[in-house]
């Protein structure tokens, strides 16, 4: 049972991974950009939500409300002003710029709010302790379980935009062929900022739920970037449920890694993707460019 | 080089590879933008216009080898090109009235299609923005001969009812029999222009590899 409560708790973890790698996975699907300041933005979100929190004094949940129309319209201003003129050097271009914009955001926070640790597990009040006990040795945790129904719930909702709506439809249009989908009066600059705004918003989420889970520091965006890129990858670089099922496996493996030894969690993880990385589907689901 | 075009008239453009006809076509719709010289639409200066604002403008262009989406459905194909459309009659049943083949294939990939299925979704894409000027090019390269029969069966019921057609074509005596007029360009410039029944087919070619410079043809032209 012990293993089944590890599997069950890694499908939970799974559910934070998805979270934080679904606006990377949608960001390299619609404009092939890999964010490397996406971790960095995630933990950004949680401090705009500790700013707030530090203002009103109200739950997080209702704290993050304000931050993710902030956070949209950041990402769209991040891409209108700055990915899209390094897009038109190339795609090495904007990796080099996002990995600065990682450094900026870390340093401005460290700056602003010092180098402590902080946490919203407190300020969430029971929800971040409280767990279903199914047997003495399996329990569900009740903020894993609404993690892993959020990510559900936003990928769902993401699948549904891209797949059932006009300016989903553009934006898989767009991210298949720019200059054709230009050509048929699509503004595909407004398109990519978009994504980038949906993205962005997104991972202020994961950071949000990053800080209530455990704890954030000016300085944790780039490991939450290593998980959320491992995620991506083992599902399948820009296939939105491949990314789902890429955070549990991630999860998964490093629960039975912890279960094994404690010191073995993050190198489970580390060795399922580089497993993937290595097969020659190279992920579970096929690559491609936003799939549906 | 200089072209003008009228409302409702259907003009192929004829040239050797490489004669720069589709930097023409993709000049005018945006795609490129020129080095010098201006392009004028319905009398407004569109030289600096953006692609995607050329489409509300009313000039669309079925580009070469295509260029469907290949993950998208016909359907989502059409779609995509009506949601920025200028008001018009052509919508998803315009298209497959005009295009009968895509009735059942509506809900396909456009990567499944075959050759001439793909040519007319990609037609019946850029007809759904309800364009006032339609730039074709090379619409039956790499086509069955049926497909390119039914394919310039339902090109010229829309020459019919008066579109305005710029029609790059490799097969001369079908870009003949098509078009009122025809413009051939030779290495970026215009060695002929005029209407379609006033050459032969020998002196098109003669204009088309270059050979009139040779014997002294001069260049014929009429008023557009």
């Amino acid at each position: 049972m012990t293993w089944v409560n590890a599997v069950v708790q890694g499908i939970m973890l799974g559910g934070l991974y998805a979270l934080l790698a679904c606006g990377l996975s949608l960001m390299f699907g619609v404009m092939r950009i890999i964010n490397l300041a996406h971790g960095d933005i995630a933990v950004l979100g949680a401090y705009l939500v500790l700013v707030v929190l530090d203002h009103w004094h109200v739950s997080p949940f209702i704290a993050v409300l304000p931050v993710l129309p902030v956070m949209m319209l950041a990402g769209y201003v991040l891409q209108r002003l700055v990915l899209d003129r390094s897009l038109k050097s190339g795609l090495l271009v904007p990796l080099l710029t996002t990995f600065g914009l990682s450094i900026v955001i870390q340093n401005l926070l460290q700056e602003k709010f010092s180098p402590d640790v902080r946490s919203l597990g407190g300020p969430a009040g029971s929800i971040a302790t409280a767990s279903w006990q199914i047997t003495s040795q399996l329990s569900i945790p009740a903020i894993g379980a609404l993690v892993l129904g959020l990510a559900i719930a936003i990928l769902g909702g993401l699948q549904f935009f891209l797949a059932r709506t006009g300016p989903g439809r553009e934006m898989r249009a767009t991210a298949q062929d720019r200059d054709t989908a230009e050509l048929l009066g699509v503004n595909a600059r407004a398109v990519y900022g978009r994504a980038t705004a949906i993205a962005v918003a997104i991972a202020a989420v994961a950071g949000l739920f990053l800080a209530i889970r455990s704890s954030v520091e000016p300085f944790s965006g780039p490991t939450q970037l290593i998980f959320a890129f491992e995620a991506v990858v083992i599902g399948g670089f820009g296939s939105l449920w491949g990314t789902l099922i890429g955070g549990i496996v991630l999860g998964v493996a490093q629960t039975i890694g912890a279960q094994i030894d404690p010191q073995y969690s993050v190198l489970a993880g580390h060795l399922v993707f580089l497993a993937v990385l290595a097969s020659p589907r190279g992920g579970i689901f096929r690559v491609r460019r936003v799939a549906t | 080089m200089s072209l003008d075009i009228a409302e409702g008239e259907t003009v192929a453009l004829v040239g050797a590879n490489g004669a720069g006809k589709t930097t023409l076509l993709r000049t005018i719709a945006g795609a490129h933008s020129p080095h010098a010289g201006t392009i004028t639409f319905d009398g407004a200066d569109i030289t600096r216009v953006p692609t995607y604002k050329r489409v509300s403008l009313g000039i669309a262009l079925v580009p070469e080898g295509r260029k469907l989406f290949p993950d998208l459905t016909v359907e989502e194909n059409l779609l995509v090109a009506g949601k920025h459309a200028r008001p018009g009659r052509w919508d998803v049943a315009a298209v497959v009235e005009a295009f009968p083949l895509l009735a059942p294939l509506l809900g396909k990939r456009a990567s499944a299609l075959s050759g001439g299925e793909q040519q007319a979704t990609a037609i019946g894409r850029a007809l759904m923005t309800n364009p006032r000027l339609l730039l074709l090019d090379e619409v039956s390269l790499g086509l069955a001969p049926v497909a390119v029969d039914l394919l310039y069966d339902s090109l010229q019921r829309l020459i019919a009812e008066g579109a305005t057609v710029l029609l790059v074509e490799q097969d001369l005596t079908r870009a003949m029999s098509t078009a009122g007029r025809v413009v051939c360009m030779l290495e970026g410039r215009l060695v002929l222009d005029g209407r379609a029944e006033s050459f032969s087919r020998d002196e098109v070619t003669a204009a088309y590899f270059g050979l009139h410079r040779r014997d002294g043809t001069s260049t014929s032209s009429v008023p557009a």
